[in-house]
């Protein structure tokens, strides 16, 4: 069976420059291969500057990789422009800030109207989709908001407004990226109901970018775990979060608090340091210099990311990890 | 020790009169570290403009009391704040204040200024002072000689913390201190913040809207919806047994990294504080509410020793 969206060696450079005439490549994304099946979520997280963001935007070709094979549905898109249109009617982005990435001098209908617009879209069929769409995200009753602009609305009913916004072109692919960090917490948990329905119903395989694990942990079926670019563990969301193997994803998972008062004042274990500089990454490992575990091989020889108890780990120890 | 009460900050719009903080009252102890939470625009951070005076222009009403070891700071004028309650006993962390250092000075005289300028420390001694604190912080002291963007994020707010104690205040206001930091460089300002709470001898008010973060490091919390304290006790009582339907809502709609718990939510959004409803102000959105409860607003009630609930429920309890 072919993925419906398969990611081979990407490698997304942004040059910066340097110099009156030299630039130099910042790697955000360095070699990530990854498949997303229709009818699953996949999440990918990390921290700022990880590449998951960039991983995201190369998904669909919001950006070009400077490497590696975009194949969607069986086509390769990473190059043809031909059968982009196509493939980004099929391929949608939710955007992180439902503040900024809605025209705020357009109304709600003529937010979701438009990328029907650039696709062609004839009238009558506009009106079906339109509301069809705002029932899906429970923008009720629609015929209410369809006149609103953003600013009449709160910041849950606008990424509602985002999520109809890219519903209307009916896609079996969506990034999600970081869809409810800019929503209040009592919002969010509905907000990612809400699209765990949508993709149930229209079995849409969703790529879902946090830097909270504890989000991905309910709404996820697997999870890749970003460092400086690339991908350093990979698997069922429930086997890598339950017992990590790469130190980074340890880190990670005790640097999230609970809310239990059994833990006031106890000193968390927490990495040293911050993330490398993604324009001149250490040798080796890149996570080594702050990982308690690094020996002289971690700084020399970078680690493959090779199948290990049913997940992927880019680490030199992942055994002995998985021994104790 | 410092005293809020009947704090009350309205701001005057276009739309209206925005009763961003309306009648919050609670106690701070020498030492005691109590956590504000609350969601977006429930008024936490305008509390903390409220206690440090540092209002906008649109300001409508401001009132109510703040007493600080006795003396009400609502009766000093503005002169005799700012030269003895505001950074000297009071000192604020803002959100996001780690983008407002000047970029053309070195990090160690920006904190060193108000020693150099108000105390009329010599640079020497203030810069040293400068390093002895940056040493509490966790940044190398050789780092005073640094620009704001030679640093990264997490530096740069220990660099905003260090100008927050220069002065060495009773109180220390921390504003959603970790909220623009990733995950790893946030659980190091926490870490950090629990060895200044040990070490030194501060009162701290933190806000967050992030439970998780409040139950790490604060022994009373306070949870606080469109404008007011609906909830404020000590935290073991809040967290395990929170008593207001809208503090049980928001605790079950933190997802658990190590329980198996669906997350809950809470349906619709909180009210516009231009001209909010009378009575409840959570009513609408309450799960547990009833007809008779709309009207007048209810009663901020003592439900076990040092644990208050602002809701109609426990009207009859003794």
């Amino acid at each position: 069976m072919t993925a419906l969206l398969h990611l081979e060696d990407i490698r997304t450079y942004y040059f910066v420059r340097k110099g009156l005439f030299g630039s130099v490549p910042l790697k955000a994304v360095d070699g990530v291969s990854l498949d997303i099946d229709a009818g699953e979520t996949v999440a990918i997280v990390g921290e700022s500057g990880s590449g998951k963001t960039t991983l995201g935007r190369t998904a669909i070709r919001l950006l070009k990789p400077v490497s590696g094979k975009i194949v969607f549905e069986g086509e390769d898109v990473t190059n043809s422009d031909a059968n982009l249109k196509t493939f980004r009617r099929r391929a949608q982005i939710i955007f992180q800030d439902p503040f900024t990435s809605l025209n705020p001098h357009m109304t709600v209908e003529e937010i979701i109207n438009e990328p029907m617009i650039i696709h062609h879209i004839d009238e009558a069929e506009k009106e079906i989709r339109r509301s069809k769409a705002l029932r899906d995200v429970r923008l009720l009753p629609p015929d209410e908001f369809l006149p609103k602009y953003p600013h009449m609305l709160s910041g849950g009913q606008r990424q509602r407004v985002g999520i109809a916004r890219s519903l209307v072109l009916e896609p079996v692919f969506m990034v999600a990226d970081e869809p409810v960090s800019m929503i209040d917490a009592s919002s969010r948990v509905e907000i990612l109901l809400l699209l765990g329905e949508l993709q149930k119903k229209y079995g849409m395989g969703i790529m879902y970018i946090t830097h909270d694990i504890a989000t991905a942990k309910y709404f996820t079926q697997r999870i890749g775990v970003m460092y400086a670019g690339k991908i350093v563990e990979a698997g069922p969301t429930s086997t890598v979060l339950n017992h990590p193997l790469h130190p980074y994803t340890v880190a990670l998972k005790e640097a999230v608090p609970d809310p239990d008062p059994n833990n006031r004042l106890r000193f968390r274990n927490v990495i040293p340091g911050e993330p490398p500089n993604p324009i001149a990454p250490p040798a080796g490992c890149r996570f080594h210099p702050r990982c308690p575990h690094a020996t002289d091989k971690c700084g020399g020889e970078e680690p493959a990311l090779r199948e290990i108890a049913r997940r992927r780990v880019a680490c030199h120890y992942a055994e002995t990890f998985l021994a104790n | 020790m410092l005293e809020l009460s009947s704090i009350k900050l309205y701001y005057r719009t276009q739309r209206g009169i925005v009763q961003a903080v309306d009648d919050v009252s609670f106690t701070l102890q020498d030492g005691e570290t109590l956590g504000l939470v609350g969601e977006s625009g429930c008024g936490k951070s305008s509390t903390a403009l409220a206690m440090m005076r540092l209002l906008p222009r649109n300001v409508e009403r401001y009132e109510g009391k703040i007493l600080l070891n006795g003396t009400n700071l609502m009766d000093l004028d503005e002169e005799a704040f700012r030269r003895q309650i505001r950074w000297q006993r009071m000192a604020v962390v803002f959100q996001g204040a780690m983008n407002s250092l000047n970029p053309v000075l070195k990090v160690g005289f920006q904190v060193a200024e108000p020693l150099i300028i108000h105390k009329n420390v010599e640079k020497k001694d203030a810069l040293q002072q400068v390093k002895d604190l940056f040493y509490l912080v966790g940044l190398p002291p050789e780092f005073t000689e640094r620009y704001p963007h030679e640093l990264s994020g997490g530096m740069k707010q220990r660099v905003i913390l260090s100008m927050a104690l220069i002065l060495n205040p009773d109180i220390l206001i921390l504003d959603e201190p970790t909220s623009a930091l990733d995950v790893s460089i946030q659980a190091q300002i926490m870490n950090l913040l629990k060895r200044l709470k040990k070490e030194r001898d501060i009162s701290m008010l933190f806000i967050t809207h992030d439970i998780a973060l409040v139950s790490d490091l604060c022994e009373t919390i306070g949870v606080m919806y469109a404008g007011q304290i609906v909830e404020l006790g000590p935290i073991e009582n809040v967290l395990l047994n929170p008593q207001h339907p809208y503090t049980q809502k928001l605790i079950a709609s933190v997802p658990l990294l190590r329980e198996e718990r669906i997350p809950d939510f809470i349906p619709g959004a909180p009210p516009d504080l231009v001209n909010p409803i009378r009575g409840c102000r959570f009513f609408p959105r309450c799960s547990q509410g009833q007809r008779e409860f709309e009207e007048r607003d209810p009663p901020f009630l003592e439900v076990e020793t040092g644990h208050f609930v602002k809701c109609w429920r426990y009207r009859d309890q003794p």
